[in-house]
């Protein structure tokens, strides 16, 4: 008898633990260090999210757990897809350049798609799923408020309005994985002050929302959400896009304007910025990789640049060589990247160029001026970055893990009855959602795997497709 | 008509036993790291041969053979025979070997399909995924292709490059599919890699000693 009470004790802090996880996931501690002669790119930056220690605390109570009551043949694994993708991401470090940093991104990768994702299946059985849809909802709406009031306040970059997240694209990325289950669930909803709280989320994601992919994605999964739900949800989609447009004209400030019209920014061109010559410059005269590779840190300078500088442009020596260059047009990074993604994909086919190293090897298939800004983010397009870093392959997994999450969703949607309908409904949209976004922002950063992996156990909880053994 | 068939088949078998047997050159292309895969692989498909399953049931081993097919014609592109064997032919002329008996291989199998009237695409989910994602690729390529040849006259060789691979692995797909269809002749294909993989194991651990 106790032995059963000590079991369920243990339960609750497991469950307690994972749902602790579903609403402290944003709230990440940036630990730094910097060279003394520069304060602005730091030698070692590591991302440490509270999520982490919990997730670690909650595995090691679940593991004694496992181990004290025997339970390891009650283990369920993740679904097929999940698991595939995973292998191919270790086998895909064969071709690493980076061996570490390689490991750094399986840790995360292994972290989340299988710890966490093994943790969810595993546990939270007596709780209901609207509970966790519900903290889901909680979360979104303290990040919608946080946003809103960066919003209202600050008036620089628009890339200060953006929650609890780094910048405005990672927002719109969580609330396409979140907005399409709040509107599902509005369309159902039959109580007025839930109601009104949906509506009120709606509104204030339409307006702080900044990041125009994200916008679109939600337009275009909202669209699908009201054509699965009716032709009176189409017409109330309808009146809501018509009044979005109104407001976005002649309502709202110059910025939300400005996001729609950035929206063709990869394919833009650009004007060279005189900072990029003057850097060339600098680092082509003290031809001291090592040097510059130790100080700057070696995620924030490609170093055989200099090989791809001298190169091309064998005489120039001071900032003013570059003289005949200013103002003249370029392509933007972003569309560059994509193409030094494809080129990647093209030499490495069925593995790729190493799990977490597309920093790494852009430097030899990057095409255009040498690539030294890697404040540049990463990859922004998902799907051609686990290309250009797990190969085919790899996004052959990750083609089989959206699709068969759709495909359970879908199947689920049509056969259960109206009460619970909604769920799926929104799920639908967010994995829709996420589907579109995912061109334009990866959504393989820590802090979005988290809602993203509990996207995927709402879709295949009680599923067939989970193995057991 | 039966014996047409039954050549046209001992064609594709041979095809694959020469691109299994140009992969065992390129031993010196192979990287240690990457023969932490090899190994394992070796032993797997070793323990498959000797297991009293039939293979031909279990549709992900075909799907899995495949795949191995499509790493062995990777590794077997690179092998620089004109160079080996002193060669003279123009370098914008040169086609890879393996390559080349892919195309024979593919020719036998569309005569093939001209005499069936029929074949086979695996609805494995990743077989289908595999196409899916090739797809994905070829429409990203001509989306930026029009881009890059009008307005910035960039070159577009990397891009033929991938291309040119989607296809090689989409055909090889669909060749090991269609070929793998009785537990004989996955057998004799495992023996065929099981050879040219311990070949190539052999010959890197005498080239450390």
């Amino acid at each position: 008898m106790n032995i059963s009470i000590k079991k369920g004790k243990n339960q609750t802090v497991i469950d307690y633990l994972l749902l602790t996880i579903l609403t402290t996931f944003p709230i990440a501690i940036n630990i730094s260090f910097f060279s003394p002669k520069d304060f602005v790119h730091p030698l070692i930056s590591v991302n440490l999210s509270i999520s982490d220690f919990l997730l670690l605390i909650a595995l090691i109570i679940w593991l004694l757990k496992i181990l004290i009551y025997k339970e390891l043949r009650q283990i369920k694994l993740p679904i097929p897809p999940i698991l595939v993708f995973v292998g191919i991401a270790t086998l895909s470090i064969v071709n690493a350049s980076s061996i570490s940093d390689s490991i750094k991104e399986l840790i995360k990768i292994v972290e989340y798609f299988i710890v966490f994702y093994i943790l969810l299946i595993n546990n939270l059985k007596n709780t209901k799923l609207n509970s966790i849809k519900n903290l889901l909802f909680i979360t979104t709406t303290i990040i919608l408020l946080i946003a809103f009031v960066q919003y209202s306040i600050l008036k620089g970059s628009p890339y200060l309005i953006r929650g609890l997240f780094d910048n405005r694209n990672i927002l719109g990325a969580y609330l396409c994985m979140t907005i399409p289950l709040v509107f599902a669930e509005l369309l159902y909803e039959k109580n007025l002050y839930r109601k009104i709280w949906f509506l009120l989320m709606l509104f204030t994601s339409a307006t702080i929302i900044l990041s125009s992919s994200a916008l679109l994605a939600l337009v275009i999964c909202l669209f699908i959400v009201s054509t699965f739900h009716s032709k009176s949800a189409i017409f109330k989609y309808a009146i809501g896009i018509v009044f979005l447009t109104l407001i976005y004209y002649y309502v709202l400030p110059q910025k939300n304007r400005n996001s729609l019209k950035e929206f063709g920014s990869i394919y833009e061109e650009g004007n060279v910025s005189e900072n990029y010559y003057k850097t060339l410059t600098v680092l082509y005269d003290l031809k001291k990789t090592i040097y510059f590779n130790k100080m700057i840190g070696k995620n924030k300078l490609v170093v055989s640049n200099f090989l791809l500088t001298s190169s091309i442009m064998p005489q120039i020596r001071k900032g003013d060589a570059y003289a005949d260059m200013n103002g003249e047009r370029h392509l933007k990074n972003r569309y560059l990247e994509m193409r030094a993604a494809l080129n990647m994909i093209a030499n490495n086919g069925l593995l790729g160029a190493g799990l977490g190293n597309f920093q790494n090897q852009i430097n030899v298939n990057y095409v255009g001026l040498p690539k030294i800004n890697t404040e540049e983010p990463d990859q922004h397009n998902g799907y051609l970055l686990i290309g250009a870093t797990t190969g085919i392959m790899g996004l052959t997994a990750l083609f089989w893990t959206f699709f068969s999450t759709l495909r359970n969703i879908y199947k689920k949607f049509k056969n259960l009855n109206n009460s619970n309908k909604k769920l799926y409904l929104g799920l639908l949209g967010a994995i829709i959602a996420i589907m579109i976004e995912n061109f334009f922002t990866s959504i393989f950063i820590s802090i979005l795997l988290v809602p993203f992996i509990t996207l995927l156990y709402l879709s295949t909880k009680n599923s067939p497709d989970e193995v057991v053994f | 008509m039966h014996t047409v068939k039954k050549i046209l088949d001992l064609f594709i078998e041979i095809s694959f036993f020469l691109i299994l047997l140009i992969f065992s050159f390129s031993y010196l292309q192979i990287s240690l790291k990457q023969h932490l895969i090899f190994i394992p692989l070796l032993l797997f498909i070793s323990i498959k041969l000797f297991s009293k399953i039939n293979l031909a049931k279990i549709e992900f081993w075909i799907i899995f053979l495949a795949v191995v097919m499509m790493f062995v014609f990777d590794f077997s592109e690179k092998v620089d025979f004109i160079q080996k064997f002193n060669i003279s032919i123009e370098e914008n002329k040169r086609v890879p070997l393996s390559t080349i008996v892919l195309s024979f291989a593919l020719l036998s199998f569309l005569i093939k399909i001209q005499i069936d009237g029929k074949f086979m695409i695996s609805n494995h989910p990743f077989a289908i995924y595999f196409i899916m994602s090739g797809i994905f690729l070829s429409l990203l390529l001509s989306i930026f292709f029009p881009i890059l040849m009008v307005k910035y006259q960039l070159g577009i060789e990397s891009y033929l490059h991938l291309l040119n691979k989607i296809l090689k692995y989409s055909c090889i797909l669909l060749l090991t599919t269609n070929y793998l269809n009785n537990d004989d002749k996955i057998k004799r294909l495992n023996i065929g890699i099981i050879a040219s993989l311990g070949f190539i194991i052999i010959t890197t651990l005498l080239r450390i000693i």
